[in-house]
């Protein structure tokens, strides 16, 4: 899985600010096999119980890394793995020397270079900068140079067309519902991708709409308590840094919708950093860029662009790769950069 | 596209721009029309008028209130150095994104007031009074 100087654990690039239920949430997890003294405490130590090992791990928690190994070597025999890859803006090219071009190439290379092959990639949205014809044609053909079936959900850039969508539909809304939402079943996990980037309301956040929240309750509705579930969807669907737009105003309807199963994943992309959580039985995690980073909430005046020193880009772009373990329900996510 | 088009109104004039933007760009109800963008007071359709100019630079709108009487327009102008988009509230006009240094132009014909959002970072807002 590539060289072990790119990996790193996702805890140690969240961030603070604004984030002290997380933490305290998280740690009140770690800490609840040995202190389960009320009734949540007493819940959180079952999850622990039956999910908590490579669950963990997906918090980065050193110690069960033997225990990731373990994933590994289930995978190797019943699992699978896949990649994530996020807000490749394609047509950006503000950066004094590279261009986001240049850095999506350079994260299909790192893609042909992984020792075991991707079982499917998932593209969490700003695939173009301005949803131009050229730049979806371009991002198509790069990403297409991987050979690696990709699932995708727009970003609020892919919808910036003359026809408001319209370019995007028209290249990947086969077989999609409305604004682009679907899902499907992977070796019994069920991947579920939402549009929460449309018709966003003045003064609002992202947005899933009254139409598909009712598709996600119905499209759930029949599956075991057991499944695991997988969403993606490009703005995250939690409120990171609503001041700047990073949150979801109807999010916490989809995730009541999900709230009865026991392994529930939620990757987002929109932020261009690492940013992750856990709380209950869903973990939610955030991709960096492959194109450019922007701050940390609320460490600027505005969101936007960093244009940081070309030696210092690579280091703060990448990808995420997930691998799954057949009955275990439980996920390792790795994130790694591409220099 | 939108972007080769603003390059191509900056080279061969603003008549063809008009029709270039009332085309490809931007939809609208009554009384809003795109019409390009003049310089010097005279509409493509020879009406005098006033354009006021509306800068977005780091993510904000300014001014962020504008008044124009009927027949006047209001042309957005994007400094920053990301995409950013015009979306009237009530759905009444958009633009497509416009990237750095893109310019939309609006001409309003009937009274009203419309309150407007960047259609990608909707926290950005602002407001036209026609009178």
């Amino acid at each position: 899985m590539g060289n072990e100087h790119n990996h790193e654990h996702n805890f140690a690039h969240r961030h603070n600010g604004g984030h002290e239920h997380e933490n305290r949430s998280v740690r009140d997890m770690r800490m609840s096999d040995t202190t389960g003294h009320n009734r949540r405490h007493a819940l959180e130590c079952m999850i622990w119980a039956g999910t908590g090992v490579l669950w963990t791990l997906s918090g980065g928690v050193p110690k069960s890394l033997a225990m990731l190994g373990a994933a590994y070597a289930a995978t190797a025999l019943s699992g699978f793995t896949f990649l994530q890859i996020s807000d490749s803006h394609v047509g950006f090219d503000k950066e004094a020397k590279i261009t986001a071009v240049d850095t999506l190439h350079e994260t299909v290379s790192k893609i042909g270079a992984l020792q075991v092959k991707p079982a499917f990639m998932l593209h969490t949205g700003d695939i173009t900068h301005l949803a131009k014809d050229a730049q979806f044609d371009d991002a198509a053909q790069i990403i297409g140079a991987t050979g690696i079936e990709t699932h995708y959900v727009p970003g609020e850039h892919d919808l910036v067309d003359a026809g408001q969508g319209k370019a995007y539909l028209d290249r990947y809304g086969k077989g999609k519902l409305g604004a682009g939402w679907f899902s499907y079943d992977q070796s019994g996990v069920h991947f579920i991708g939402l549009v929460n980037v449309v018709n966003l309301k003045a003064g609002g956040l992202g947005n899933l709409g009254a139409d598909q929240l009712a598709w996600l309750a119905s499209d759930v509705a029949g599956l075991s308590a057991s499944t695991p579930i997988i969403v993606f969807a490009h703005i995250p669907l939690w409120a990171i840094y609503p001041q700047w737009g990073w949150g979801t105003d109807d999010s916490a309807q989809a995730l009541a919708l999900l709230q009865r199963f026991g392994s529930v994943t939620v990757l987002n992309g929109h932020i261009h950093q690492i940013i992750q959580k856990v709380e209950g039985n869903m973990t939610f995690h955030t991709a960096r860029s492959t194109a450019f980073p922007q701050p940390a909430p609320g460490a600027a005046d505005k969101p936007g662009p960093m244009i940081v020193p070309t030696e210092k880009l690579r280091g703060m772009l990448g990808l995420t790769s997930v691998t799954y373990a057949v009955g275990t329900q439980d996920l390792a996510i790795t994130d790694s950069t591409l220099g | 596209m939108f972007g080769n088009l603003i390059a191509l109104r900056r080279i061969i004039g603003p008549v063809v721009a008009a029709v270039c933007l009332f085309v490809c760009a931007v939809a609208q109800a009554d009384g809003v029309r795109s019409d390009g963008v003049w310089s010097d007071g005279v509409r493509a359709d020879g009406v005098r008028a006033a354009q006021v100019t509306v800068t977005i630079g780091n993510f904000v709108f300014s001014p962020a209130s504008v008044t124009l009487h009927k027949g006047d327009s209001t042309i957005f102008v994007n400094g920053d150095d990301t995409v950013h988009s015009v979306q009237s509230d009530d759905g009444t006009f958009h633009s497509a994104g416009l990237d750095t240094g893109d310019k939309v132009s609006f001409t309003f014909d009937h009274p009203g007031t419309f309150t407007y959002h960047c259609g990608l970072h909707p926290f950005m807002q602002g407001k036209i009074v026609v009178e």
